[in-house]
């Protein structure tokens, strides 16, 4: 029986191939870890765009890409040098402040909902606070669930440094969320 | 009990989140027994699994709902274009070895009509490979001409060669 890495390496090669339907399945399965990764550099059509022309790199230039290892990845790494490449033709590198993931819906209860609201609102600026490397590799690691491996695939950066980044990024985060706490308390 | 606990050595914060995250390995047995008996390690502990929930309950952007459709389309006009280019790359690699071959034949026929069938083969061979190549994995259109250059030059050269072979020949016979 096929192993799932198996399995995504024959999706990848028919759709490097031109199979629409094995590209689609590539597509549905990565589309909102990648678009995520664009949004975390530029704004939401950007994103979009850059987001759908890393798929389509997969398909045009997709010769560097190891069938031994997964996709995501270098679908990761891909869309950060697409998204870095627009903001430097934009001239916008220097003054561009972080994006920040849009806060969730209020739940049902609104009590709740309106902590549930302000811890996350809390949470979202204290990682839009932490240096690019950090931010970045936080990100990779706790919502796209990406290993120190390929974090340090995607961002071009030892194992070490990924890991040092992560440990320094919590112990930063804790401190600004529980400096924004004493502020408001 | 703690101070004691503390004397001895706390488990270290790096790897302390590494635990909260679920990404190591498990506890070991002297990590396990050390929890027990310290306080301050089960509280950072306690910190760091708080801190990784809130990170993961954190809601993140998804891509909008055209978004795969949208793609779609654009992995179809990419297609269609590596298509057309690869059908344009062949075309042109058969009309420039109907033009190198007629030349050839032209300058090399009183001496290598006998030849001109292995030239051709040969050339006709390597042309074929080429086409094959291209249609697989499209290059850039200064790459296959490149590539046809380096064809043409070679089959000259293996022309010039039985020229060369056939003169010293004759040469030999008188």
């Amino acid at each position: 029986m096929a192993s799932t890495l198996e399995r995504e390496a024959e999706i990848v090669r028919r759709a490097r191939e031109g199979d629409v339907e094995a590209f689609e399945k590539l597509v549905g399965e990565h589309q909102h870890a990648v678009y995520r990764a664009c949004r975390r550099y530029v704004d939401d059509g950007d994103a979009e765009d850059a987001a759908q022309e890393t798929f389509i790199r997969l398909f045009t230039h997709g010769e560097s890409l190891d069938p031994q290892r997964p996709v995501l990845p270098w679908l990761l790494a891909v869309a950060r040098r697409l998204c870095i490449d627009r903001l430097r033709k934009s001239a916008r590198f220097a003054e561009e402040t972080p994006s920040t993931p849009e806060p969730a819906d209020p739940t049902e209860d609104p009590e709740r909902g309106a902590a549930a609201r302000e811890q996350l609102v809390t949470l979202q600026a204290a990682l839009g606070e932490l240096p690019e490397g950090q931010r970045e590799a936080m990100a990779l690691f706790h919502f796209d669930e990406l290993s120190y491996a390929q974090i340090a695939e995607v961002l071009a950066v030892p194992q070490g440094t990924v890991m040092t980044w992560i440990h320094r990024g919590r112990a930063r985060l804790r401190q600004i969320v529980e400096g924004r706490r004493e502020r408001t308390s | 009990m703690n101070a004691r606990a503390s004397a001895i050595h706390h488990i270290d914060g790096e790897r302390l989140a590494e635990l909260a995250t679920a990404r190591a390995a498990g506890l070991t047995a002297s990590e396990r027994d050390h929890l027990h008996r310290c306080q301050s390690c089960t509280s950072q502990l306690a910190d760091e699994l708080a801190l990784t929930h809130r990170l993961r309950a954190a809601p993140q952007p998804r891509a909008p709902l055209a978004f795969a459709e949208t793609t779609r389309r654009r992995f179809l006009a990419a297609r269609r274009a590596r298509y057309r280019a690869a059908f344009m790359q062949t075309a042109a690699a058969v009309a420039l070895l109907a033009i190198s071959t007629t030349t050839l034949l032209v300058l090399a026929w009183p001496h290598l009509i006998a030849h001109a069938g292995v030239a051709l083969s040969a050339s006709a061979a390597i042309m074929k490979a080429f086409a094959l190549v291209a249609v697989k994995l499209p290059g850039s259109a200064m790459a296959f001409v490149a590539v046809q250059a380096v064809t043409l030059l070679g089959t000259t050269l293996f022309l010039i060669a039985l020229v060369r072979r056939e003169d010293l020949s004759r040469a030999a016979a008188k």
